[in-house]
């Protein structure tokens, strides 16, 4: 509540996270998955001097840089855009702890970007030993990038020591950062499989596509087993709560599960049988494995972004951009009084009296109300679109209402602690009875 | 005003200011060196297409372009991360106050990007389709729109003074980040930059017909071209710079005043000279300039930033939480990584010549 917040209509800036996120990803992972399979089969294909797979992988080179460097650059870089607009306080905890770990991962896309487009515009005129340490140094430096992006990550869900020593390879080297290596290396395999497949569906001939497609099914194959045991080591190295909410709410999770189990079968099968290899290159089909790929790698970022709340790191930071250690400050003296820009926007409406509100016309206790609504609870809940509150409170009165915001985790776990007054709960009170037109 | 300012992040500094400042500074020179050569290069290499006797030159600054583009947006990752590392508060608020423009800014740099690649495969053809055109020209103006977008959030940045001037655009106590920011310091630092990538491209040029594709008649194409591009860019400099230099004077020291423009009379008559000359070591002479050129207009950038951000920061009294072992992570990575893009570089250098 440092900061001030961006109004998005329906749907609340903190979902403009997911929504580039989880687009991101599954172009993030295939540069990854790529780079490993591109390097691999270069080095396969030039042993065996199989001119065939070698011509292949030069055009999926090109599809792979029109994919990856362009989209898949972007959006990373679109993520970091949206988590600043959306979630500056927890943006500014993550570059200061780990700017250096980011600029090493700066470097790595260096090497990345240098050797993919050595590959694409090169790639007839390199030797064979020189094109494969060029494509060694992709998969490399590709992959090097998603081990420091996951410690990143990982770390938001489970700190770790960080919280008491706030040294940084306390935090990098966290208890999820194993696992989500795992998982992300197997998900980036068996996504760029799926690529592979979408890619075969309309380039290289029949013999190719059967060829091809059985020798990227074994590391889809493989893929699947890192994400299914990553994926068990992460559930056992999550901080407890995360647990719990795994527990009671395993939805998600075993849909994540059985995309991936589905998955692991698939590749199997397609190993094993050309007939599914030639069913799974027709165009619609490729597109829906590969949109099924989508939604397998989505319900995995879910899961590990949904079940991190209510904090956007664990136990250090609220969802509400409120520190865990700050919490009981801004119980004490109010957010009127501790939020500059809630403070700034409330003596609009107030005309500067943000002191004795109790007495105050109705119409500015709901709009300060309103103000209140905003920075406490609309990096979740909206209005009337996504996650709405007006559905939800359709039936509460305004004790209740009040109530609820005063005492958020009694009511839902992923609800972060109220960081104001009882006095200002009242407040979203009116405001939310004078929109929904409660008693 | 300054109750507006987000406190600073409580983890402090992961670094002494030096350090992160010349980390910043570094970065944007890099990005500048790039930059310049879509920003400014791209109509430029549009309308040079027009003519038969310079359609070669541009036709080789748009071919390459894709590659300009990877590496400056990915070099202009550092000077925005250090700038976050250095003025969260500022810069992140600054952001959010005109959030849909900066937002946009992803989805536009991805469309402009393809539209690039797009160019590059089909426009430079021998009987390129009509629509290549519209998709090249709007690649173009949409590079040259996204630099309204980066003037102008980095120069709110510097002015939390004009925050409460968004007041109007908020909704419920959030802000609709609809409004842009605007000032006569936008269009001056707008144009600083265009003037600047104008030079770049100047040197580009020289570069690529001396000794990246060397031709003896492209270079002799080039020289023209050189000249028009750094009348252009000194005039577009002087024009914008002057103003924008009185206004920053209480915060720039004399001898940047000095150095900036020092440097630019050099580059430009380097430029000039070879234009007439077209001596090599003349042209050694110019792109050196113009690369001390983009250099100090970055230091002077950073020092003005600086004064003019130090009564609403002082990174002095900010604590400094360093860890050397992430800097040595960082400086041994950097070691290695430029180790392979050397190898890497000298393996492309060989096979370019097909030897």
């Amino acid at each position: 509540m440092n900061y001030p917040l961006w109004y998005v209509p329906l749907l609340g800036a903190p979902m403009l996270i997911p929504v580039v996120a989880l687009i991101h990803v599954v172009v993030s992972h295939f540069a990854v998955g790529g780079g490993i399979l591109i390097w691999v089969g270069v080095r396969e294909a030039q042993h065996r001097g199989d001119e065939e797979f070698l011509h292949f992988l030069r055009n999926f080179v090109r599809f792979f840089l029109y994919v990856t460097v362009v989209f898949g650059a972007i959006t990373g870089v679109g993520i970091w855009w949206t988590i600043g607009l959306s979630s500056p306080e927890t943006t500014s905890a993550l570059i200061h702890t780990f700017v250096f770990g980011w600029a090493t991962e700066w470097v790595t896309f260096v090497v990345e970007l240098v050797s993919v487009m050595g590959l694409y515009y090169f790639w007839d005129r390199m030797k064979p030993g020189e094109r494969e340490g060029v494509a060694f140094l992709y998969a490399l430096s590709a992959w090097l990038s998603l081990v420091i992006i996951t410690g990143v990550t990982a770390f938001m869900a489970s700190p770790g020591h960080w919280v008491q020593t706030r040294n940084f390879w306390d935090g990098f080297l966290n208890p999820t950062f194993l696992p989500g290596v795992l998982v992300r290396t197997g998900g980036s395999l068996m996504i760029t499989t799926l690529w592979a497949v979408f890619y075969l569906s309309w380039a290289g001939t029949e013999e190719d596509r059967n060829r091809i497609l059985q020798w990227f099914s074994r590391w889809a194959a493989l893929g699947a087993l890192l994400v299914l045991v990553g994926g068990y080591a992460w559930t056992r190295a999550v901080p407890v709560y995360i647990q719990e909410r795994l527990a009671e709410r395993p939805t998600v999770f075993l849909v994540s599960v059985l995309l991936v189990g589905i998955t692991f079968l698939l590749a199997l099968g397609l190993w094993m049988s050309r007939t599914l290899r030639e069913a799974a290159t027709v165009p619609a089909v490729a597109l829906t494995l590969l949109l099924v790929g989508f939604a397998g790698q989505m319900a995995g970022e879910f899961v590990r972004e949904s079940f991190r709340k209510p904090y956007t790191i664990a136990h250090v930071l609220y969802s509400t951009s409120v520190y865990a250690s700050d919490l009981a400050a801004w119980q004490e003296e109010g957010s009127l009084q501790r939020g500059r820009w809630i403070r700034w926007a409330a003596e609009r409406v107030t005309g500067g009296n943000i002191e004795n509100l109790e007495d105050a016309d109705p119409e500015v206790r709901a709009a300060v109300g309103e103000i209140l609504f905003t920075y406490h609870c609309s990096v979740c809940h909206t209005r009337r679109g996504y996650l709405a509150i007006l559905p939800r409170i359709r039936e509460l009165d305004r004790e209740d209402i009040a109530d609820v915001a005063a005492n958020p985790p009694d009511y839902h776990p992923a609800m972060p602690p109220f960081a104001g007054t009882e006095e200002e709960a009242g407040l979203i009170a009116d405001y939310l009875v004078k929109l929904g037109g409660n008693r | 005003m300054n109750s507006l300012i987000p406190s600073f992040d409580p983890q402090g500094l992961p670094a002494p200011v030096g350090l992160l400042l010349a980390l910043k500074v570094f970065g944007f020179w890099l990005h500048l060196v790039f930059m310049g050569l879509w920003f400014a290069g791209f109509p430029v290499g549009l309308l040079l297409q027009l003519r038969q006797d310079t359609a070669p030159l541009g036709a080789r600054l748009l071919k390459t372009m894709p590659v300009w583009i990877a590496f400056g947006v990915n070099a202009g990752v550092v000077p925005l991360l250090f700038l976050q590392v250095l003025y969260p508060g500022l810069f992140y608020t600054s952001s959010i106050l005109q959030a849909w423009w900066w937002f946009a800014v992803i989805p536009l740099v991805m469309m402009a990007y393809y539209g690039t690649y797009l160019y590059a495969l089909h426009g430079l053809k021998e009987d390129p389709r009509p629509w290549t055109r519209w998709v090249g020209w709007g690649s173009a103006l949409l590079f040259l729109f996204l630099g309204v977008m980066f003037a102008s959030t980095l120069t709110l940045t510097v002015h939390p003074e004009a925050w409460v001037d968004f007041a109007g655009n908020m909704k419920g106590g959030a802000f609709q980040g609809t409004w842009l920011y605007g000032s006569f310091e936008v269009v001056e630092r707008y144009l600083m930059v265009f003037a600047l990538g104008l030079l770049s491209v100047a040197a580009f040029f020289v570069v690529d017909t001396r000794w990246l594709a060397p031709s003896g008649d492209r270079a002799v194409r080039a020289r023209p071209v050189v000249l028009g591009l750094v009348l252009a860019g000194s005039l577009v400099f002087l024009l914008a710079s002057l103003p924008y230099l009185v206004r920053v004077r209480p915060y720039l020291p004399p001898v940047w005043h000095g150095v900036i423009g020092g440097l630019m009379v050099l580059t430009f008559a380097f430029g000039a000279v070879y234009a007439f000359l077209g001596s090599s070591n003349v042209a050694v002479g110019f792109v050196l300039f113009q690369l001390l050129n983009l250099l100090a207009n970055a230091v002077a950038r950073q020092v003005v930033q600086h004064h003019e951000l130090i009564r609403y920061v002082d990174l002095t009294s900010v604590p400094v939480r360093f860890q050397f072992s992430p800097l040595l992570l960082f400086g041994g990575t950097l070691l290695v990584g430029l180790l392979a893009v050397f190898w890497m570089l000298k393996v492309y250098i060989r096979a370019s010549r097909g030897l």
